[in-house]
């Protein structure tokens, strides 16, 4: 330590260092991105491999099948038939369809608010206990009434009936004619199974898993009357048309990025392309000729919905209470039956019966380039750590600058040669210059303030979108059809007028700033420098968290760095606030809503929903890290603009 | 809301503290920058408005009362009261035993801290300091012993704690990764080592500043936070809470962006890795200690460059003719 101090203190008092900052932070960016360009490439990404070895996937043979088919077609009959009578008899036919199975059911009832619509529903579920366990553990078997996109999941419904039916009673049979040694009864179940029907996708399992973890608030959610051991795994089957399907598509992603034990993805895809023969497809790539624009594609496809960190299937609100849960969805039309698909759903249970501990053998951080091949996370975080790294190194050389005297600053590169040559020479007690040597005292207080406000302003929009529409219709929320239109335009209304608020709000600060405060050159560079340094960091501790989100957010604030106050050229500080007003966050999720063509109202209406009932942070994130640091670059760079104007005057 | 109010009153005896001036001159050193000072106020506002210090109010933890005695046997150190400042730091040491190291550098306050024209020697003052603080320690033990129905278990049960580390609970200090790691049989050693170490700052620091026994103990509660068996965010806000003290010095330190930064990274991504371990279940122990190591090193940089600024400032006062000039180590 006594040696690298010293040696520290004349690195950072070189000045050559200073001038090479943002090249440094250039070359950190650039590098940032081409790594992460390069990560589809062979020599970067891995096959992906089994590292639990208890899972055994595929390795046993399937009985579903026969006459299952016809169990499976009467109930499909008895789902199309309850669609079209109504919602309310549902869960009263299902609980009855449980029960004659022979097994133990039990429902429950949620009613969530969010952005004054309510959401309400009744799950039912029911439990076979494990005939060769002691009931400590379960898997899950879940189909949602309604799919992700609101379709009625008719086949899947269908098909975790029968399967619940057949494993309950027929396997035993299947068995004993096999085997002659066993009788009826026996099972080789050793985890408790779970059938569980939702009422929809996005609120009822999230309801269902909270209560399974007395994590429920009693007032919107009723407690689980039933429950099993320890929830090991969860598999969704999502199968929402009677035809014959092509491919499987497997959706992991979790809610705030989690992602579930790759392990799991990987025995589903195992199971589904080697035993079944049944094709994978990953992140609504359809068509993957396994090339670098599609593998790029598809790890990008994935990194968005990382980042939104919404729930993307019914198995996503099981992932934060760190139960590993995949969706199988039937895409496409093809040669593949419905059978095959419970053959593909019992097999996988096989697996997650074997196993013998909570998966965690395999990655918890992974970004899929396509079915058979991953990035890990020792390979991927260096990007986003780069581009993160660059708004460190310039806080730093920021908060070094601001410590020199202004007379310094300016023969900055003529003082160079004359320190080093005396840092050398001298050996014992030497003496550089004082001047460069003497440290300005640095005014903290303004900046530290500005900063911290900017930061805490940003709860404001927070509220305002989470919040707004709950407080214009809490009187009486309305359910979901007639509500729809009336909080869908108050919404747009209410984050287009923000929008324009935004637009102004830093050249309205920029004049406060300038005409009540007057801060010196000192103060603005070192609220460059706070700004910058908090961004970094809150970025660096979000990467480990949410790879994607933090890589997002960090490139397009990437201008944040670059941008100085330039008083003496106000035509082009006027053209970079226009282009940094582009690079509001407003305005991305503007432009982004338009590239996905998904309307702006919806995608807040979905942020509100994700905040009150799945527990999503990525508003938090924007708000409160992206925007501040946003609204302090663009206010810096306004500011140059007021100053140029005033002097004009003057 | 009883644990504002002990912070409001932990607050009140920083600002007799800074009141005293104890930090930058007593009657037997005085600072060259004496004339650079934050008002008493502004000190306890930034103790109170201290990000730490609210995280451990709203945590309600015991440490706040502690805080709060050696706060005020400070402060009654610093106006020369012995016997209240004995009376405080028997309570605080009778709460959480460490405090007990503070009394060399109380009393070297206590006595220079004398405003009476005959002051008193350092062997009256030790006197009555140590008859104080044995009597009231005895006082306060035997109305535990009484309290708790004449049994003397609750010796072990809390100051045994302390001494011999049996809960090895994740925290933000460096014991508890060591002793889990450690083999049984050389667990004893390794606590005497440990608390030999913590002990051993006391001597030194005392007979090296001798002049500043205010600096002796925020140096010593700084060391405190980084190496005591279980340390947490609320000793170190204790320590920052007498950071501004110094204000003084501040120019004279060298690495306060950088320590800064490591400290705010710490505070940030510990929680996160925290999480990451024990909720998500993807990460692992050695996360969460990685980070607990950068936050000590992020302390331990702190006070080892308060300790510089301030030999460099003592170094001024000898030799008036170095100020503002480049020194280095050899």
């Amino acid at each position: 330590m006594a040696l690298i101090f010293p040696a520290v203190s004349t690195l950072h008092r070189d000045p050559r260092l200073l001038g090479y900052s943002p090249y440094v932070s250039t070359l950190c960016i650039v590098i940032g991105v081409v790594w992460l360009l390069l990560l589809p490439l062979n020599e970067y990404s891995r096959q992906t491999y089994i590292s639990e070895n208890a899972l055994l996937p595929g390795q046993v043979h399937t009985y579903f099948g026969g006459s299952e088919q016809h169990v499976f077609k009467a109930y499909k009959r008895e789902v199309e038939v309850l669609n079209t009578n109504g919602t309310d008899l549902v869960a009263a036919k299902l609980d009855e369809i449980f029960k004659s199975a022979g097994l133990k059911v039990a429902r429950q009832k949620y009613e969530y608010t969010s952005s004054g619509k309510r959401h309400s529903g009744e799950n039912v579920y029911s439990i076979l206990h494990a005939p060769r366990g002691d009931a400590t553990e379960a898997v899950v078997l879940v189909a949602a009434w309604r799919n992700m996109s609101g379709e009625l999941n008719e086949s899947g419904v269908a098909l975790v009936l029968t399967l619940a039916r057949y494993f309950k009673s027929t396997k035993g049979q299947f068995l004993c004619n096999s085997r002659a040694n066993h009788c009826l009864g026996w099972s080789l179940w050793s985890k408790d199974i779970i059938f569980l029907i939702t009422a929809d996708s996005k609120a009822g399992p999230q309801a269902w898993v909270d209560a399974y973890h007395d994590a429920h608030s009693p007032t919107s959610v009723s407690s689980l009357p039933l429950k099993g051991g320890v929830l090991q795994g969860v598999v969704v089957v999502d199968y929402p048309f009677s035809h014959h399907f092509e491919s499987i598509h497997i959706v992991y992603d979790g809610i705030n990025g989690q992602l579930p034990n790759l392990d799991l993805f990987n025995t589903a895809v195992s199971i589904a392309s080697g035993q079944m023969g049944i094709g994978t497809v990953l992140q609504q790539m359809w068509k993957h000729d396994d090339g670098y624009r599609d593998r790029l594609r598809t790890m990008l496809r994935g990194m968005v919905n990382q980042g939104l960190g919404h729930a993307s299937g019914p198995h996503s609100s099981f992932i934060p209470y760190h139960v590993d849960a995949i969706t199988l969805q039937a895409v496409g039309e093809g040669s593949h039956d419905e059978m095959a698909l419970g053959r593909t759903v019992e097999s996988l249970l096989r697996s997650l019966n074997n196993l013998l501990e909570h998966f965690h053998q395999s990655f918890f951080f992974y970004l899929l380039v396509q079915a058979n091949r991953f990035v890990s996370i020792g390979t991927y975080l260096p990007s986003a750590m780069l581009i993160v790294v660059n708004f460190t190194i310039t806080a730093m050389s920021l908060w070094v600058q601001s410590g020199r005297p202004e007379a310094a600053n300016a023969n900055l590169r003529g003082h160079s040669g004359q320190t080093t040559k005396s840092v050398k020479a001298d050996r014992v007690a030497d003496v550089t210059p004082a001047q460069s040597a003497a440290v300005a005292e640095r005014k903290l207080f303004l900046p530290l303030v500005f900063v911290i406000g900017a930061h805490f302003l940003g709860v404001v929009p927070l509220y305002i979108f989470n919040r707004s529409s709950e407080k214009v219709f809490s009187p009486r929320p309305i359910s979901w059809p007639r509500a729809t239109n009336m909080v869908y335009q108050m919404i747009t209304i209410v984050f287009f007028s923000f929008t324009a608020f935004n637009f102004i709000l830093p050249y309205v600060s920029a004049v406060i700033l300038e005409c009540y405060f007057h801060p010196t050159r000192q103060e603005i560079l070192l609220i460059k420098s706070f700004s910058l340094l908090l961004l970094g960091m809150f970025l660096s501790a979000l990467a480990t968290l949410n790879f994607s989100l933090a890589f997002l957010i960090g490139l397009s604030s990437v201008p944040l760095t670059f941008v100085h106050p330039i008083p003496r050229h106000p035509k082009i500080a006027a053209v970079a606030g226009i282009f940094m007003s582009l690079l509001a966050p407003t305005m991305v999720l503007i432009c982004s809503s338009i590239y996905w063509e998904i309307p702006v109202g919806n995608i807040l209406i979905e942020a509100a929903f994700g905040w009150d009932v799945w527990g999503m942070w990525t508003q938090v994130v924007v708000w409160c890290v992206w925007w501040p640091a946003w609204l302090t670059g663009t206010v810096l760079l306004a500011s140059s603009l007021v100053k140029s104007s005033n002097k004009q005057r003057s | 809301m009883l644990y504002i109010i002990v912070d409001l009153l932990s607050a009140s005896s920083l600002m007799q503290i800074a009141d005293t001036g104890a930090s930058v001159s007593s009657r037997v050193f005085a600072s060259q920058r004496k004339d650079v000072r934050w008002t008493s106020a502004a000190i306890g506002a930034a103790f109170l408005f201290n990000p730490f210090t609210i995280a451990t109010c709203i945590a309600r933890p015991t440490s706040v009362f502690t805080n709060c005695a050696i706060l005020t046997a400070v402060a009654k150190a610093a106006t020369s009261d012995i016997v209240p400042a004995m009376l405080a730091l028997a309570l605080s040491s009778y709460l959480s035993l460490y405090p007990i190291l503070l009394i060399p550098p109380l009393i070297l306050l206590c006595h220079d801290q004398q405003t009476a024209t005959k002051p008193k020697t350092i062997v009256q003052v030790t006197t009555t300091a140590l008859t104080t603080l044995v009597s009231a320690l005895t006082a306060l033990i035997g109305v535990s012993y009484v309290l708790t129905g004449g049994s003397w278990e609750f010796l072990s049960s809390t100051y045994g704690v302390q001494l011999l580390l049996p809960d090895l609970t994740p925290n933000v200090g460096l014991w508890w990764y060591f002793f889990i790691e450690m083999f049984d049989s050389f667990r004893e050693f390794f606590l005497g080592v440990f608390w030999l170490h913590l002990a051993a700052y006391v001597g030194g620091l005392s007979i090296r500043l001798r002049n500043q026994p205010l600096f002796v103990i925020t140096c010593l509660l700084g060391i405190f936070a980084i190496f005591k068996p279980y340390p947490s965010i609320s000793d170190t806000s204790l320590f920052l809470a007498l950071l501004p003290l110094y204000r003084h010095v501040f120019p004279l330190m060298r690495y306060t962006f950088f320590t800064t930064s490591v400290i705010l990274y710490a505070t940030l991504l510990g929680p996160a890795f925290y999480y990451l371990w024990i909720y998500a279940g993807s990460g692992n122990a050695n996360f969460f200690y990685a980070i607990t190591l950068v936050w000590s090193l992020g302390l331990s940089v702190v006070v080892a460059d308060l300790l510089f600024a301030v030999l460099r400032d003592e170094w001024e006062v000898e030799r008036p003719d170095m100020k503002g000039k480049e020194v280095r180590q050899i």
